[in-house]
C-alpha cells in the first residue's frame, strides 16, 4: 500500500499528506501538548495552504499530521457530505494521499468536521477533527489576546460570567447559539468552535478524542475521551439545547436529531430536515429495509 | 498497527504510525501500545528513544538524554534530527533511564502560567509495563490514575522503576495547569503516557 502511494506521488512534487514533514512534527508536538492540558489552546505556526484561511485549514492541519495510508476520512460541512467546503477539502486530502473516504460515520477512523458532532454516537477508535474560526471563548469579553491569556493562566473567568448574567437581565435567558462556551476538567473555559448547544453534551465523558484546530487564528486544542466537559450554566438558569418538539424530519421523519429549518420562498412554508445528512440517509435505508422486510413476512 | 520489520526509518510513514501510537496513549492514559519492527539500534531502551525522537523532534527542539554515558544516543539524536542538546532546565523532551534514581527530573521546565504548552515531554525508561498485575516476583510499582482519558480509576503496573521517581512521577503535575508530561518505554517496545492531567498514586510491592 505504501510502496503504490510512494509511486503514485513521484512525480507531484509535493508531500504525502501535502504539508511538509516538518510541519507535521509542530503540529504533532503541539497536539500532544493540546492533549495533556485538556481545553488549553496551543499556539502553532499554521502553514499556508491551497485553501484560504478561514475555510478550515487549522482543521485540515491536524488532519493531515494525523492521516496514514491505513485512514478512512469523512469530511463534513453543517452536517453534510456534499457541500462546498467538505468537497473540496475531501478533494484535496485523497489528492495528496490517495487514502479512503467515506460518507458512512461508523466506517471512518477520522472525521473532519466543521459546525456539528455526527449524531451517531461515535467510538473510541475514531478521532474528531473540529474546524474552528475563533478559539477564543473570552473574545466576547475582552479583545487583547495577551489578556485574555492571562485570564485563562489566572483562571479569572469573571468577565464571561458577568455577561451571561446581563444576557439573562436584558433577555430572560442566555442568547448564545452556537460556540457555547463549556467548563473543561474544571480548570479552562473553552469555546466548541460552531457547534450548536444541541452538540455541546456530546462532548462530556465521550469515548472519542476530539481535536479542534484554528488555523487563521493559530491555536490547537483538544478534549481527550472521558473528560468533563460541562457548559456554563446557573442554578436558576440551567444550560439547554435546541428545543424540536413537535417537529419532525421532513424526508426521514427522525424526531431525535437536530433540524435544519427549510424556507420555501414561493409557498411560504416552513419544513424540517436532518442536518446530519448521513444519519438520515441511515434512517431512510433502516425504513425502507425495514419495510421490505415486513413486506416478505406478510 | 504493527510497523514493519526492517532496520531504517521511514521519516513519513513510521513517523505517521508512531505518532498516531503516542497520541492514543496520551489520550488515554494508562494504555499501553507497542512500537514493534525498526531496529536501529542494539540496545532496545535507546531504540524506543531513537524512534519517539525520530517522530517528535527537528532543529526547533532543545534536548538532553541523562545516563548518556558514551554519548552515543545523543549524537546518534542530534545528527538524525538536528535537535540541539541542552541542559535539564532549558530542554524540550528529556530521555532517561528511569531505573535510576534521577534528581535532575525535578529541574525540568514546567511551562509557564500562561504559556503551560513550554513544559517539558519526559521519556523514561523502564523494565516493564503491565496491564495486569505480575503473580509472582517482586520490586514492580502498583500505580493508580484517573482523570481526562481514562474512565473512572486506572491501575497499571510499571517493573524495574526507581522509587524516586515514582515520587517525581506523582509529583509531576501538583501545579496543574504547570507540569511535565511523561512517555514510558519498555523492554518490548511498549509505551505508555502519563500527561500532567492525570492524577497518580503509587504503591511499591517489594
Amino acid at each position: 500500500m505504501i510502496k503504490q502511494i510512494v509511486d503514485s506521488r513521484k512525480d507531484k512534487g509535493y508531500n504525502f499528506a501535502f504539508i511538509d514533514e516538518q510541519a507535521k512534527r509542530e503540529i504533532r508536538r503541539k497536539t500532544l501538548k493540546a492533549v495533556a492540558i485538556p481545553g488549553y489552546q496551543v499556539p502553532f505556526g499554521s502553514r499556508e495552504l491551497p485553501i484560504a484561511r478561514g475555510w478550515g485549514t487549522g482543521g485540515l492541519q491536524i488532519t493531515l499530521s494525523l492521516l496514514g495510508p491505513d485512514d478512512v476520512l469523512k469530511v463534513i460541512d453543517q452536517g453534510c457530505d456534499g457541500s462546498v467546503n467538505a468537497v473540496n477539502l475531501r478533494n484535496l486530502v485523497v489528492e495528496t494521499t490517495k487514502i479512503a473516504t467515506t460518507l458512512d460515520t461508523e466506517e471512518a477512523t477520522i472525521i473532519q468536521t466543521r459546525h456539528r458532532i455526527p449524531e451517531e454516537k461515535m467510538t473510541g477508535g475514531q478521532i474528531l477533527v473540529l474546524q474552528v474560526p475563533y478559539p477564543e471563548a473570552l473574545r466576547i469579553v475582552e479583545p487583547s489576546e495577551a489578556k485574555t491569556r492571562v485570564m485563562h493562566a489566572e483562571m479569572d473567568y469573571s468577565k464571561l460570567w458577568v455577561y451571561l448574567y446581563e444576557d439573562i437581565v436584558r433577555w430572560g435567558g442566555i442568547t448564545i447559539g452556537a460556540r457555547y462556551p463549556a467548563m473543561v476538567n474544571k480548570r479552562y473555559i473553552m469555546d466548541p468552535s460552531p457547534i450548536p448547544r444541541w452538540d455541546v453534551p456530546k462532548l462530556h465523558m465521550a469515548d472519542t478524542l476530539y481535536l479542534f484546530g484554528a488555523g487563521r487564528e493559530k491555536r490547537i486544542y483538544a478534549i481527550p475521551p472521558h473528560t468533563e466537559v460541562i457548559p456554563l450554566e446557573f442554578e436558576d438558569h440551567k444550560f439547554r439545547v435546541e428545543d424540536f418538539s413537535g417537529l419532525s424530519c421532513g424526508r426521514c421523519g427522525s424526531t431525535s436529531s437536530f433540524l435544519d429549518e427549510i424556507f420555501d420562498d414561493s409557498s411560504g412554508q416552513k419544513t424540517y430536515l436532518c442536518s446530519d445528512t448521513n444519519y438520515c440517509d441511515r434512517r431512510l435505508t433502516g425504513l425502507a429495509q425495514r419495510k421490505g422486510n415486513a413486506r416478505n413476512d406478510r | 498497527m504493527n510497523l514493519s520489520v526492517r532496520g531504517d526509518f521511514d521519516p513519513v510513514f513510521d513517523a505517521q504510525k508512531i505518532f498516531r501510537l503516542i497520541l492514543d496513549c496520551m489520550a488515554r492514559p494508562g494504555k499501553i501500545n507497542y512500537l514493534l519492527g525498526i531496529h536501529v539500534f542494539a540496545e532496545k531502551e535507546d531504540n524506543s528513544f531513537y524512534l519517539i525522537a525520530r517522530t517528535l523532534l527537528d532543529n526547533e527542539i532543545y534536548f538532553v538524554c541523562l545516563d548518556d554515558e558514551t554519548d552515543s544516543l545523543t549524537r546518534e539524536i542530534s545528527l538524525s534530527t538536528g535537535a540541539i542538546q541542552a541542559v535539564v532546565e532549558q530542554a524540550d523532551f528529556i530521555f532517561c533511564d528511569g531505573r535510576k534514581e534521577q534528581a535532575d527530573l525535578y529541574l525540568a521546565k514546567p511551562g509557564t502560567p500562561d504559556s503551560p504548552d513550554q513544559g517539558a515531554t519526559v521519556i523514561m525508561y523502564v523494565d516493564g509495563l503491565l496491564i495486569e498485575k505480575p503473580d509472582v516476583g517482586e520490586g514492580y510499582a502498583t500505580i493508580g490514575l484517573s482523570g481526562p482519558g481514562i474512565d473512572g480509576k486506572k491501575e497499571i503496573w510499571i517493573a524495574g522503576i526507581h522509587h524516586d521517581n515514582l515520587h517525581w512521577l506523582a509529583l509531576q503535575n501538583r501545579d496543574y495547569p504547570l507540569g511535565t508530561d511523561t512517555i514510558l518505554v519498555d523492554l518490548e517496545g511498549g509505551i505508555m503516557c502519563i500527561p500532567r492531567s492525570s492524577s497518580v498514586t503509587w504503591e511499591v510491592n517489594r
